[in-house]
């Protein structure tokens, strides 16, 4: 499970606010950005995960941020014993 | 024959040929940009008429009251045999009594503006002069940074953003989302709020995020690092099976991560040998 795929099961992607555009000199690059939409979300949603992490960290220390990395799917998940 | 300019444009100059529409465009998102004005946010136009008021009053006030002190001063100046040095210092005697007259006039007056304002001094008895052309720092007013404005988009990443609910509920839902309760709501802001968004400071203490939530999404990412590698070490996988960059994909699923490796050593070319 990547970045993306937990922000869009966990909703969290709703809240994260974006960046503002940056208008382009060139302007055929501005074109191809507003006909297309060429910013990356999946950067932006992954930098507000680790920062949410990150945050975590800060604010209660490392076994908090462990417990939320594991909720969220974010560690290695040993197979189940039925599996 | 002549025919008028306007008549072989065929028709009216005014009238636009092409209409723009920019509701495909990413700029029309600005239409939903909302304004807020940082925390304190306290009208300072009317916060200055309300000073300036405050100050002409005074100014006739202390007016009034200098021409009677002046007046008291100088008959009891010169009733109480002090004829001599009221007539060698008349306006030195006055001017004491009427400043030490107006500043209790000032106190009296408006007790909770001469707190709040210490730049509302008094000078030579007479005026009041606001010795500083801007608003100053007060520490129980307005803030220092006055009334900025800042301009940013709603929250969310997707397309259907903007809602008034992904402004205002942000901390419960993603409290109840993570399993965890903030002590300091004020990360989480910080965190939610990519690099560029326009805002800049964040939590009841106005914290300043010049470069958004990079500070802390590296120490996010190194987090990360560290628990897979502690998880890898106490697993006793090695380097090879979970040499996956961290960034996009991620997968931490073990069978997978096994499967992958295996994989990897199968498609690794078999050496010939000869003889």
């Amino acid at each position: 499970m990547n970045f993306f795929e937990i922000s869009k099961k966990t909703h969290i992607r709703n809240f994260i606010r974006p960046p503002l555009p940056v208008r382009e000199k060139n302007y055929l690059k501005q074109l191809r950005d507003d006909a297309f939409g060429f910013e990356d979300k999946t950067i932006i949603i992954a930098k507000a995960i680790k920062a949410i992490i990150g945050a975590i960290y800060i604010d209660q220390g490392q076994p908090a941020a462990e417990a939320v990395a594991k909720s969220l799917g974010l560690r290695f998940q040993m197979p189940r014993e039925g599996d | 024959m002549q025919v008028s300019k306007s008549a072989s444009l065929g028709g009216p100059i005014d009238t636009p040929s092409r209409v723009y529409d920019d509701t495909n465009s990413i700029y029309s998102r600005w239409t939903n940009v909302s304004v807020r004005s940082l925390e304190n946010k306290t009208d300072h136009t009317a916060e200055n008429e309300k000073w300036m008021r405050a100050v002409t009053d005074l100014e006739e006030d202390v007016q009034n009251e200098t021409h009677q002190v002046e007046a008291h001063a100088l008959s009891s100046a010169l009733s109480s045999n002090a004829q001599n040095h009221a007539q060698q210092r008349p306006l030195s005697t006055a001017s004491s009594v009427i400043t030490h007259s107006s500043s209790s006039l000032v106190s009296s007056i408006i007790p909770n503006e001469v707190a709040a304002y210490p730049h509302l001094s008094v000078f030579s008895g007479r005026t009041l002069v606001n010795n500083q052309s801007t608003q100053p720092y007060l520490p129980d007013g307005p803030s220092p940074r006055g009334a900025r404005a800042e301009v940013y988009y709603p929250r969310g990443v997707t397309s259907s953003t903007g809602s008034r609910e992904t402004d205002d509920k942000w901390l419960p839902a993603i409290q109840s989302v993570l399993n965890y309760t903030f002590r300091n709501p004020s990360l989480l802001e910080e965190a939610l709020e990519s690099p560029g968004s326009g805002v800049t400071v964040v939590g009841s203490e106005s914290r300043a995020i010049p470069d958004g939530n990079l500070g802390l999404a590296s120490v996010g990412k190194k987090l990360l690092e560290l628990i897979l590698a502690d998880q890898a070490y106490t697993l006793r996988l090695t380097k090879s099976m979970f040499s996956i960059p961290l960034s996009p994909p991620l997968s931490f699923d073990l069978e997978e991560v096994l499967k992958r490796s295996q994989r990897r050593w199968s498609l690794r070319p078999k050496r010939s040998f000869t003889g």
